[in-house]
């Protein structure tokens, strides 16, 4: 059942993500954007829900059994209202070669069994310590992760914010087995496919009208494979990081957010796609529930910042040399 | 001088290698030929690549994170705002399409394809600071003596229907302790020598626990002082290094203090137990 949970991931984000469209009313998204769309709000929503009912209960397995009750809903809404579209999605259309899918599906399991097989990098980490302890004790915050002790102060208030460990704690509460089998094999296995749908839709960006697109968007996503799977020996890199920490906030940060903000504020600037924007929030936004603000937030918006700067000096340039 | 080191050395942490550092920058290079042969699609990221580039080597950036923030420094994740990954797989798509339109004859296609599979071999191998990877034990995080020993203590606390058990011993035992079960509790935890888990904040251990902590180290010589300690501190479970007392020539004891009792051993760990567990488990 455990080895359902990247399966899970993707199919109550891709539901969240289509609710979501339908509500903004955005029909450009296609089934990719959808699953990125729906894992942001998964994340951030999770992130608020905890962070309001600390208010009123310390109880970690109300908070889950709750949410488990809004994702419910979310599921069923989703089906009532965006049946058709889903169904439109999930249709198979043109394809004339099925070869590209079983190539990028190739190098996806290598990478998967990279994760499988070589041991994380727990060093520096207290990620399955604190899912540990939340499950132990039922408790949120007040429990030394360390040591598994009640204490004055276990957390800052700006680690409260970070809530990611309590999600994988809320995953492992609902698939069982060890917990260590979520955290440090299936949410780097659910990283790796978000991270090749971000890099999938660079690719779409990138080669957009490209005549051989689809053997070259192949190619694209095969190296970006090979990169990842170079990552393993190529210490404190971005690809490192997603092959063994892949279950840390700032691996999923760099590894998907970022490129995600980036490939959003490019859509805004250039395709002039507004409603972009709520999604380049959500984004933002999650950056604070997955990593402490100096390692997320704050690189998220330096990106922002430089994006605007560059679609700025853009404009200027293109208005001076209009006159 | 230095901060000419410490730009050489953000860049190569950059993108993690000096091989990939000089990919990307020979990506950049194409980026920009490609641009000026008008494919509009690549501009926003050469001209993201570039400004990105530019900002996190620059002496000025670095000059400003040593005098207002050094605490960046920590993780530099900053640099990974540099667009390694889709100018490098763009640089890539691009060559192999040059080579299928230009390149004729498949000799020089195989050649052009080795060519470029041993500059990523170099580009990955030229690693800074290499850390060996470790594999799994048929699929299990832990070390196959620590989860020997974790059992043991499991199944003592079921038998005594412990909620929580107490554990002391060596780093890598408290260390995967947490990790392999939350009923397991320890005495102090591993940010006594790998940091705080929380960047605001850090946990202050009391003296006791550095004595304790120090003489785990030398449990060979001071395994008396351990047993009173931790009994005094409601420790359930003591895990002394065997490699420890084989190395200086020492008996391995029965029992620690008379308080816990020698209840498993394996070729790398000793578990004494409490006493009490003892009597009740006879």
């Amino acid at each position: 059942m455990v080895y359902l949970a990247p399966v899970f991931l993707i199919i109550i984000s891709y539901l969240a993500g289509e609710l979501f469209c339908k509500i903004f009313c955005d029909n450009t998204k296609n089934l990719v954007e959808k699953c990125l769309i729906g894992t942001l709000f998964v994340l951030i929503s999770w992130g608020l829900y905890v962070t309001i009912m600390r208010g009123f209960t310390d109880s970690f397995s109300s908070i889950a059994w709750s949410y488990s009750v809004f994702l419910l809903a979310l599921f069923t809404a989703a089906l009532l209202f965006s049946w058709k579209n889903i169904k439109k999605n999930l249709e198979v259309k043109n394809v004339s070669s099925l070869w590209p899918v079983v190539i990028c599906l190739s190098i996806i399991l290598v990478q998967f069994l990279a994760i499988a097989l070589v041991k994380p990098n727990t060093v520096y980490d207290y990620t399955l310590e604190t899912v540990n302890t939340t499950l132990a004790t039922d408790n949120l915050f007040d429990y030394h992760p360390g040591m598994g002790i009640l204490v004055e102060y276990a957390v800052s208030d700006r680690g409260k914010l970070v809530t990611l460990p309590l999600f994988y704690a809320y995953l492992s509460k609902i698939f069982g087995g060890h917990p260590a089998r979520i955290v440090y094999m299936m949410i780097p296995m659910w990283g790796i496919l978000l991270n090749f749908m971000v890099f999938g839709l660079w690719a779409d960006g990138l080669l957009e009208d490209d005549k051989e697109k689809g053997s070259k968007k192949t190619l694209f996503l095969v190296g970006l494979g090979l990169l990842n799977i170079g990552g393993l020996f190529v210490n404190e890199s971005v690809f490192y990081y997603i092959m063994e920490k892949g279950f840390t906030g700032k691996s999923i940060c760099y590894n998907m957010i970022i490129p995600y903000i980036i490939y959003l504020a490019h859509n805004i600037v250039v395709k002039k796609r507004y409603k972009d924007i709520i999604y380049l929030l959500m984004a933002v936004g999650s950056t604070v529930a997955i990593t402490d603000i100096q390692t997320g937030l704050v690189p998220a918006l330096i990106c922002l910042a430089v994006m605007t700067i560059i679609a700025l000096v853009y404009k200027i340039g293109g208005m001076i040399k209009w006159r | 001088m230095a901060i000419m080191s410490a730009v050489q050395k953000s860049f190569d942490m950059a993108s993690g290698s000096v091989g990939l550092s000089a990919l990307f920058m020979a990506g950049l290079i194409l980026l920009w030929y490609v641009m000026r042969e008008k494919k509009k699609e690549v501009t926003g990221l050469f001209w993201y690549g570039l400004v990105m580039l530019i900002f996190v080597i620059n002496p000025l950036y670095i000059i400003l994170i040593e005098k207002k923030a050094p605490q960046l420094k920590v993780d530099n994740l900053y640099l990974w705002l540099i667009p390694t990954a889709p100018v490098l797989l763009y640089s890539l798509v691009s060559t192999i399409a040059y080579m299928r339109n230009n390149v004729k004859s498949k000799v020089q296609k195989s050649a052009f394809i080795a060519g470029l599979v041993a500059v990523f071999i170099l580009a990955i191998t030229t690693s800074y600071s290499g850390f060996s990877i470790s594999f799994t034990d048929k699929f299990s995080y832990f070390d196959e003596s620590e989860e020997q020993v974790f059992e043991e203590i499991d199944k003592m606390r079921n038998y005594r229907s412990l909620d929580f058990v107490t554990i002391v011993g060596p780093e890598e035992i408290v260390e995967d302790a947490r990790k392999y079960s939350g009923y397991f509790n320890t005495l102090y935890g591993k940010e006594m020598w790998r940091g705080s888990f929380d960047p605001q904040f850090t946990y202050s251990y009391e003296a006791w626990q550095y004595d304790l902590y120090h003489n785990i180290s030398k449990a060979h010589n001071h395994y008396e002082e351990i047993a009173e300690c931790s009994f005094r501190n409601g420790c359930q479970a003591i895990v002394l290094d065997r490699h420890l007392f084989n190395k200086n020539g020492v008996e391995i004891p029965e029992s620690l203090a008379n308080r816990y009792y020698l209840s498993f051993e394996n070729d790398d760990y000793l578990l004494y137990l409490r006493s009490s567990a003892k009597n009740e488990d006879s």
